[in-house]
This record gives C-alpha cells, sequence and structure tokens, in this order.
C-alpha cells in the first residue's frame, strides 16, 4: 500500500469519522507537539483487525484443525465423496467434482494454497453444499495475517513524503 | 599544564545557523584546528520547520583536512563519501524528538582542520527544512 492510498483510506475509509480527529497533516503549527501521538492514535484505528491475505498451502489437517471435531473430517468426507464421481453428466456436476477433486489432491499433499484468488473463491462456492458461510470463512482465514499500519505509515500518508512529489 | 576549553560557533557562509531545504549535502566553513587542540567533540542541533515525519532526519559527517595535500591551492578536505560519519539525528518522535541535539567526539586531534559535513534526505519535503547549527569544543593545552 502506497502513502496515497493509506492518505485515502485514512481522508475517506471505512475508519474515516474514527480517524478525523487525530488527522495531522502540518497545516496546523499548534498540534506539531502532538504529530506523533496523532500518527500512533490512527495507526492504532486501523490496525485493529486488519488483514493481508498472503499465500499460505495447507494440508487435510489444517482444514480439519480450522473447522474443529467432528466437522472438519466431516467436511474432509463429504469433499473426498464429491470428488469421487459426478452425480451426473451434466457439465455443472462434473465440474463441481472435477473442483471437488482438485481440492482434495491438494490437501492430500498439503499444497491447498488458500491464499489464492481462485482457490478463495471456489471455496465460496461450496458454501451450501460442503461448507457453511461460517466454515469457508474459517478455511479461508488460515491465509490471513495480522497487517498493522504504524506511525511512521501513517505520519508519511499524511505529510509526505508520498513518493510521487 | 593548564587546559581551556575554547568553543566556537560553526559557521555555514558565515552564518551561524543552515537551513536545509533540499536533500544536498552541505558543508560548514572551515574550522582551522589549533595544534595545542587535544580531544574535541562538536553538538548538532536539528530543529524541524514544520510537523515531522517518519525519516526526517539529519545525517552529520566531519570532513577533515592535513592540509595540501593536492600540491595545488588551499587544503582539501575529506570527499562526501569520504567523510567520516558522526550519526543520525532523527526529528521523528518514533526515534528520536524536535527539536533533537546530540554530542559526538571529534576525532581532530592531530589534523589540520575539519568542516562539519550534513544533509537531509527529506529535506524540503512539504515545506519541511531542517535548520541545522553546531557548535565546537576542544582541549586546549595552555
Amino acid at each position: 500500500m502506497t502513502p496515497r492510498e493509506l492518505q485515502a483510506e485514512i481522508l475517506s475509509g471505512p475508519k474515516a469519522a474514527e480517524c478525523a480527529p487525530y488527522v495531522n497533516d502540518g497545516s496546523d503549527p499548534s498540534r506539531k507537539a502532538t504529530a506523533y501521538a496523532d500518527d500512533q492514535a490512527i495507526a492504532a484505528i486501523l490496525s485493529e483487525g486488519r488483514v493481508k491475505i498472503a499465500s499460505k498451502e495447507i494440508g487435510d489437517g489444517a482444514v480439519a484443525n480450522a473447522l474443529g471435531y467432528p466437522d472438519g473430517p466431516v467436511f474432509l468426507y463429504y469433499l473426498a465423496q464429491a470428488a469421487s464421481a459426478p452425480a451426473d453428466q451434466t457439465p455443472q456436476s462434473i465440474a463441481a467434482c472435477a473442483m471437488a477433486a482438485q481440492a482434495w489432491r491438494s490437501l492430500s499433499k498439503a499444497s491447498l494454497d488458500v491464499g489464492n484468488l481462485s482457490v478463495r473463491a471456489a471455496i465460496d462456492m461450496m458454501v451450501g453444499t460442503l461448507l457453511t458461510a461460517e466454515q469457508a470463512v474459517a478455511v479461508k482465514a488460515l491465509a490471513e495475517q495480522p497487517d498493522s499500519v504504524s506511525a511512521a505509515d501513517v505520519s508519511r500518508a499524511m505529510r509526505g513524503p508520498w513518493g510521487d512529489e | 599544564m593548564a587546559a581551556t576549553n575554547p568553543d566556537v560557533q560553526v559557521t555555514w557562509s558565515a552564518a551561524s545557523s543552515v537551513t536545509l531545504s533540499s536533500t544536498a549535502r552541505v558543508d560548514s566553513d572551515a574550522l582551522t584546528l589549533n595544534a595545542a587542540d587535544g580531544p574535541a567533540s562538536v553538538q548538532i542541533s536539528a530543529d524541524n520547520s514544520g510537523t515531522p515525519s517518519a525519516g526526517d532526519v539529519l545525517n552529520v559527517y566531519a570532513k577533515y583536512t592535513n592540509g595540501d595535500i593536492l600540491g595545488d591551492t588551499g587544503d582539501d578536505y575529506d570527499t562526501n563519501k569520504g567523510a567520516t560519519f558522526l550519526g543520525q539525528l532523527d526529528t521523528y518522535s518514533t526515534n528520536g524528538e524536535d527539536p533533537i541535539r546530540r554530542t559526538y567526539d571529534l576525532r581532530s586531534f592531530g589534523k589540520k582542520g575539519v568542516k562539519i559535513s550534513v544533509d537531509a534526505p527529506q529535506g524540503g519535503v512539504s515545506g519541511r527544512n531542517i535548520v541545522v547549527r553546531a557548535r565546537i569544543v576542544t582541549n586546549r593545552q595552555q
């Protein structure tokens, strides 16, 4: 994320109202002494619950642990069943079977990348058949990492340098 | 043997301070060292004219000379990359303060002269200039 992108998030993002009292763009000399505290406050607001998606290859054990017992093993059981043969020969059924088979093979080799956007979309497509919405979130969360914002990041976003001067 | 601690304000084109409004390296006026000078130190003051941001730092160097090494005219001081790095002053509160002052030892003993050399990697960004002052004290044997 560039300083300009962070600046836009601070000024007009979902937490803009929370950040507003602490925005210190350097235009008010009387707030020079509070600059670092202001930057820290915004950093704390933005960092809460902030995550980024990273590449993360997982196996069936990680899925079982993420969904808990017996839900995890039950999901894996039905995934294996869905991967064995399509219910019929319609393109949709074949696609669903092929997708389940691919997921099963990758899980068996501990190489299902739940940070990959296509894989995450495929997990969402299993909602309603193999997974609940909450379970899909839990599996996808395995690829999420804390993405904290520092006071230094905020200072550059609000007062530069932005790298585009 | 008695000793004194003469102190002298470092000047920049005869001014007592220099304002860094760009990233350019700036050298002080030359200070000729006294033959009786022993240990010396330089105190640096850096004042950010704006509201500091991360990376608003001042790099401080010493450029020594042993005289006219090139044999042309005048003393030849250390070059920019050959200068001795004394330290970095940070005006942003993560690691520093604004204004910030710090004293460094100068290894000036046995040398003919010195210039204080400074640069601000973010000097002038968003109008934030770094105002620099320096003062040198030597321990002189009488």
